[in-house]
């Protein structure tokens, strides 16, 4: 039997009973945003394609542990994706570092310029907000750290901010967005972790 | 753990930060989930994740691999139904199952009925049968049986893969228990660190004599250059005496090695082979 998956925190439940419409049904909400996170840090296309399978594997078996009072259904999908890509990139004996760094790489995220797809509106919000808080210097880092897998020595190395400092700015990023999310929890009833 | 409640001690806020950001090495790792909510900056990098993609670009997928994963998820969602993991503890003797999936109260309201009429039924036509025996039951009876395999678990210095034993070796005793003729077996374990199985799992790999060899040179020429049988994927909650049952994916044909590998939650297609003990069958 298939039950109608119609709302986000409907669909990880719906994977965790079993339901072959809504295994499938996470490919369609969540392969778009999967695909790119991989393409993000992997060296190569083969290495992303080996990557997303994974992943999905990964959050199909661990569909029961999410629950919706903790945090919304796509951070908990990206938080396995980040989770398998950090372990996968470990696995291989390199620093999460290889990906180019585009010019823009610092700039904060405008609302306007980002053309998101619904589920992923309240997320990109939040990364926009606590983004837009930051200095130039601090986006770069978090932008080099969480964006592109550069490890701390890189990101010191590739900017010649000191390494202590590196640490701090994406020690503080992290917090603001938690914060940001523990609002967000206290306006839906939905926590901050995934 | 909240906002307000986060660790004071920068140290610490820098360790789950780079936790977060790039991963730990297995040292920090093994502190890392010591402490109350390793993951406490996960959901706050995967939101600046999702924003930064986002901003550049989200991409669809290549077909061929959608395609790869349509068949993947048919394969997910029709599995091959595994034994329940059991788990027994000489202390305790008490058998823990994992809950089933809670199906709505509304859809199953029907169901109850019916499987009160069926139950009622059996019980009519079919007396109550002896309960199945617990897994120390099981695994003694398995260990009488002629051609059973019974070898010991070892340290990866005592296997000659290492200088030291595995962080997770808490002074590792116990045995391997499989009867090659039904692939039948047991897991006993005494001395192997309590899991957390949000942070890591262990997983059974088995290397099978009649498997081709050579599928991953990285590892030599023999045996453990073959892609081993997935055993299964379990967990340790205790530092005590546990017995795990043995669910290998396929079928074994001749076991030559039982390896246990540290894995992230539910378990990997292809390990980097972080191994914590083997077992070598003569």
């Amino acid at each position: 039997m298939s039950n109608t998956v119609s709302t986000p925190e409907d669909l990880l439940p719906a994977v965790a009973r079993g339901d072959a419409s809504a295994v499938k049904a996470c490919l369609d909400r969540y392969g778009a945003l999967i695909w790119s996170l991989a393409r993000r840090t992997c060296r190569s296309g083969a290495d992303a394609e080996d990557a997303v399978q994974e992943i999905f594997v990964s959050i199909w078996k661990n569909a029961a542990r999410f629950d919706p009072e903790r945090g919304s259904e796509v951070t908990f999908v990206a938080t396995i994706a980040r989770r398998r890509l950090i372990d996968r990139m470990r696995q291989a004996g390199r620093r999460p570092n290889e990906a180019p760094i585009e010019a823009g790489g610092g700039m904060a995220i405008s609302d306007d310029q980002v053309a998101a797809p619904t589920e992923l509106r309240e997320e990109v919000q939040i990364a926009s907000r606590a983004l837009a808080e930051l200095s130039e210097d601090q986006r770069r880092v978090l932008q080099m750290s969480i964006g592109h897998g550069l490890s701390h020595e890189k990101i010191a190395e590739a900017t010649g901010i000191p390494l202590g400092t590196v640490k701090t700015h994406i020690r503080r990023g992290l917090i603001r967005v938690r914060s940001l999310l523990e609002e967000q929890r206290e306006r839906t009833g939905r926590g901050v972790e995934a | 753990m909240s906002v307000r409640n986060l660790p004071t001690d920068d140290q610490i806020l820098d360790l789950l930060a780079l936790r977060a950001a790039e991963g730990l090495d297995r040292d920090d790792e093994v502190h890392a989930v010591s402490l109350d909510d390793p993951g406490v900056f996960d959901a706050a990098a995967a939101v600046l994740a999702i924003g930064m993609t986002a901003r550049d670009g989200i991409e669809p997928m290549p077909p061929m691999l959608r395609q790869r994963l349509e068949a993947l998820a048919e394969d997910f969602a029709t599995p091959v139904p595994a034994p329940a993991p059991i788990v027994s503890t000489a202390s305790s003797r008490t058998l823990h199952r994992p809950e089933p999936a809670r199906v709505p109260w509304m859809a199953s309201a029907g169901w109850l009925a019916a499987a009160a009429c069926l139950i009622l039924a059996v019980v009519v036509w079919n007396p109550p049968r002896t309960p199945e025996p617990g897994i120390d039951a099981r695994l003694a009876a398995l260990e009488m049986k002629p051609g059973v395999v019974k070898t010991d678990w070892l340290s990866l210095d005592a296997a000659g893969l290492s200088e030291s034993p595995h962080a997770y070796d808490k002074n590792l005793k116990g045995q391997i228990v499989w009867d090659p003729q039904t692939n039948e077996g047991y897991m006993v374990f005494e001395g192997l660190a309590s899991n957390d199985p949000s942070a890591l799992q262990y997983q059974l790999w088995i290397f099978d004599a009649d498997r081709p060899t050579g599928q991953l040179p990285q590892y030599g020429e023999g045996i453990l250059s073959q892609r081993p049988v997935d055993g299964g994927v379990f967990d340790i909650p205790t530092d005590g005496r546990v017995v795990v049952p043995i669910t290998p994916k396929l079928s074994v044909g001749k076991a030559a090695v039982f390896a246990v590998t540290v894995e992230p939650p539910g378990g990997v297609v292809v390990s980097d082979r972080d191994i914590v003990a083997v077992a070598m069958v003569n």
